[in-house]
């Protein structure tokens, strides 16, 4: 496991040079002058020529691509993201800000999807065409079909609007109110669980239906154990492998933003930041999000193969 | 056999935990708090950096004060200076400040502090570099604790209202001691005005917590303690925010939200009419190097169904460059614009292309204004007119309108500004330093009126003086503005007393009350 670790640790390195290299290009590559993009697009007549050229010195943007590439690599490596264009902060502060609010949520959504979903793909694997096996293609089915922001506002318009349960939108850090926290928490995590959920749910059924035909699960049921020490000790392991990689990718999948959901819920996740620095050019905050996603996106297929070996004894790393 | 049972309780034990947490977490008083819905994002409060939005300005105005108040007539009044005077040969003004009155950081008023301010204003190092409207300062002095003096190397007519931070916060006063003790990072989240409220709190992009200054020196008969700036940047997520009344007051609605905003009990609904929406024509190629085209654009156009399918029937045809809230307009003259298909194949005749031209409009790829141009190209199509739309991305169409004149022969422009200086509108446009290069409209009758405008200070001469400039812009048809646009705004009656917003579109923050605050 040890040389396996080291190994896939150091591939993560390249990886993360090239996709920081080929967004930095791209970002430079795509239209539009990040000085421009300083201004309120219905107020262009605020910056002269010669402040604008001011400012693209200030900032650096007046060097070459390739020395503003190198420049903020090294600083990189220091430590230093770098300071926003437009919101003049170091983006490290804006990444520490915006990253477990993220984080928080995905973990929340993965959970509640799948304490909901993976009972409910064994019932449904278990009972393949029953009423209840019918109702949950049906839920599953509704789950995956209705878009995240539909689902988004439904939640607002009734727990919200007519029964005054939860706010609507907006965001409290769980150390200033944790009650606060909590409430604002329930419909973006109930809105990104339902489509998780609902693929997980899928998976789960076609996973252990599958898994529910093999020989040694025939075997087991001869040897005369319950059904479900079968379901539970036998199948379900080997079953929940293919889940736990799409939950892994799913994670992935919103630590790189869910900006539907970041712009109906008032939130501040790093999806928004990131739609928001990529329409402002501000390079800066682009690099540093898309390093940490990328970051963490390799980190969390690490995590899911090394969860593997504990789920399936037989699986070893060479 | 497979226990269904067994998980058929957690399945509703799960449930039944999820509902009973939503209730009991749920069950408070929404109300308890003044929150104001924006639809944009403040980045910085530090005033050395210039305003980028609406509601940045409302939260600037709010914990800044300038040293003069400008109101929508031109008038100007006392604010940190109670007098000024200016020098028979309008080169020196010199400001008395009010005395006793303290930055949210406890240090004082004085003329040092203000000399610091105007002079990081004019400075091009300083945060976004030297302040336009200041271009004709040559130096500033404290003449005693309480006194400042301003030597202008020529005369400006516009340096009062340029005081009075009228159409740039930069002219707005910071603490010097708050800013030299944290720096300019530290100081933009951390800003110390002497303004009606401080900052409480901030989470950029999320929300910004105003609390009331105790220590104002001014007069204020609201009770109001705590004022949030939410941001919701979804129309739809906006207006259930306010249907659930999470949120009290919200700016900036789009024509379609309003009904259903205003169909919420209390609401009081009211519009502030700002700025100019145009059509501008690049005259460096053509088909709009002849002007004969640039008018048969601008009678064939049919601004009603604008009007009416997408404000809502919040807004004016435009008549001139310069809108309803500067106090240089006329409704007399020019003329509205008033759609005349015969006139308009008239034109085309003139210009040598009787059935019609093609031109290419730039635009940001928002659904309101590419509708707007949608319109348009039905309207223009009637004499022959073809629109085509270029939806470009903000950056690319900024550079469009600024610097390349080869990506469009026209641009959709909104100038939502209320600016201070009534000539600032026609600047933006006209003139051979314009900013907007794609009009290139430079001609030696329009320079010429352009450069006597500073030295007139008579304001009625003033206004004729504008007024005048905007009729030679509109003969020669540099732009096309068919409407003036109204920002609708709505707030809970039933919980705010006091609301009133002035000609500039921001809150008094001085006199509303929340009730039961």
């Amino acid at each position: 496991m040890g040389p396996y670790l080291l190994r896939r640790i150091l591939l993560m390195l390249p990886t993360l040079v090239i996709v920081t290299f080929l967004v930095f290009l791209l970002l430079y590559l795509s239209p539009g002058d990040p000085i421009l993009a300083l201004v309120p697009v219905d107020e262009v007549n605020q910056l002269t020529d010669e402040e604008m050229d001011r400012l693209r010195q200030k900032l650096g943007l007046d060097r070459p691509v390739v020395v503003q590439y190198a420049d903020w690599f090294l600083n990189m490596l220091r430590g230093d993201l770098g300071r926003s264009i437009h919101q003049r902060r170091p983006v490290i502060d804006l990444l520490a800000a915006r990253f477990p609010v993220t984080l928080e949520l995905a973990l929340l959504s993965v959970f509640a999807a799948s304490i909901v979903a993976i009972p409910i793909g064994i019932y449904t694997a278990v009972r393949p065409g029953s009423v209840g096996d019918f109702i949950g293609n049906i839920v599953a089915l509704m789950g995956v079909s209705a878009p995240n922001f539909w689902v988004a506002l439904l939640l607002i318009v009734v727990f919200a609007v007519h029964l005054r349960w939860l706010p609507a939108g907006g965001f409290v850090r769980i150390s200033d109110d944790a009650v606060g926290h909590i409430e604002r928490m329930i419909l973006p995590v109930i809105t990104l669980g339902t489509a998780l959920m609902a693929v997980t749910m899928r998976l789960t059924r076609s996973s252990m239906l599958e898994v529910l035909n093999e020989d040694y699960i025939r075997t087991a049921r001869s040897k005369g154990l319950p059904q479900s020490r079968v379901v539970a000790v036998h199948a379900l392991k080997n079953a929940l492998i293919p889940v736990v990689t799409t939950l892994g990718l799913q994670i992935g999948r919103i630590l790189g933003g869910t900006v539907a959901i970041e712009l109906i819920f008032s939130f501040p996740g790093m999806g928004k930041l990131m739609l928001d620095a990529i329409y402002a050019r501000d390079f800066p905050i682009v690099q540093g999000a898309v390093l940490l996603v990328t970051f963490s996106f390799v980190l969390i297929n690490l995590l899911v193969d090394i969860a593997y070996a504990y789920i399936d004894p037989r699986i070893r790393f060479a | 056999m497979f226990a269904r049972n067994r998980y058929k309780a957690p399945m509703l034990a799960l449930l039944a935990l999820l509902f009973v947490l939503a209730g009991a977490v749920g069950a408070q008083d929404m109300t308890s708090e003044f929150v104001i819905g924006v639809s944009e994002t403040i980045v910085t409060l530090d005033m050395g950096v210039r305003s980028p939005s609406l509601a940045h300005k409302q939260v600037s105005y709010a914990i800044y004060e300038p040293l003069l108040r400008l109101e929508t007539d031109g008038s100007i009044h006392p604010a940190l200076a109670t007098d000024w005077t200016m020098s028979d040969d309008k080169l020196t003004i010199t400001l008395n400040l009010r005395e006793g009155v303290s930055f949210h950081d406890g240090s004082s008023l004085d003329a040092d502090t203000v000399v610091w301010n105007i002079d990081g204003a004019r400075d091009p190092e300083f945060g976004d570099g030297a302040l336009a409207d200041y271009g004709r300062i040559e130096s500033v002095e404290a003449l005693d604790d309480l006194t400042v003096q301003i030597n202008m190397s020529a005369p400006d007519a516009n340096i009062l209202s340029a005081l009075a931070a009228g159409s740039d916060t930069r002219a707005l006063i910071m603490s010097r001691a708050a800013y030299e003790s944290l720096g300019a990072d530290e100081y933009a989240f951390n800003p110390a005005g002497t303004g009606a409220f401080k900052l409480a709190s901030w989470e950029p992009g999320v929300e910004l917590i105003l609390e009331r200054n105790a220590e104002y020196w001014g007069e204020s008969s609201g009770n109001a303690d705590r004022v949030a700036f939410r941001v919701i940047l979804d129309a739809s997520a906006a207006t259930l925010n306010y249907q659930s009344g999470d949120v009290h007051t919200m700016f900036s609605i789009s024509a379609p939200e309003l009904p259903l905003l205003e169909a919420v009990e209390g609401t009081v609904s009211g519009a502030v009419a700002r700025g100019v929406n145009l059509l501008v024509l690049n005259m460096h190629r053509p088909p709009f190097d002849n002007i004969h085209n640039r008018r048969a654009v601008m009678y064939a156009i049919d601004v009603e169904p604008v009007i009416g399918l997408v404000y809502g029937g919040l807004a004016q045809p435009a008549r001139g460059i310069t809108p309803p809230n500067s106090f240089a307009f006329s409704d007399e003259s020019p003329p509205p614009i008033a759609r005349d298909l015969d006139a308009a194949r008239a034109e085309l005749a003139a210009a040598g292309n009787p059935d019609g031209f093609e031109f290419e409009v730039s635009v940001v790829a928002q659904p309101f204004r590419i509708q707007v141009l949608e319109i348009m190209q039905a309207s223009l199509a009637e004499v022959g007119i073809n629109l085509v739309i270029q939806a470009n991305e903000r950056a690319r169409h900024i550079a469009a309108l600024r610097e390349d004149p080869s990506i469009a022969e026209a641009g959709f422009v909104q100038i939502l500004a209320a600016l201070s200086a009534s000539e600032a509108y026609l600047r933006i446009f006209a003139g051979c330093n314009a900013p907007q290069k794609i009009v290139g409209y430079c001609t030696d009758e329009y320079e010429a009126l352009a450069a006597e405008l500073p030295g007139i200070f008579d304001n009625a001469e003033r206004i004729a003086h504008i007024r005048h400039m905007n009729e030679v812009a509109w003969r020669d048809t540099i732009v096309v503005p068919y409407l003036y646009p109204e920002i609708p705004y709505v707030y809970r009656g039933d919980i705010i007393e006091g609301f009133a917003l002035n000609g500039y579109g921001l809150l008094d923050w001085t006199n509303f009350s929340v009730a039961g605050g």
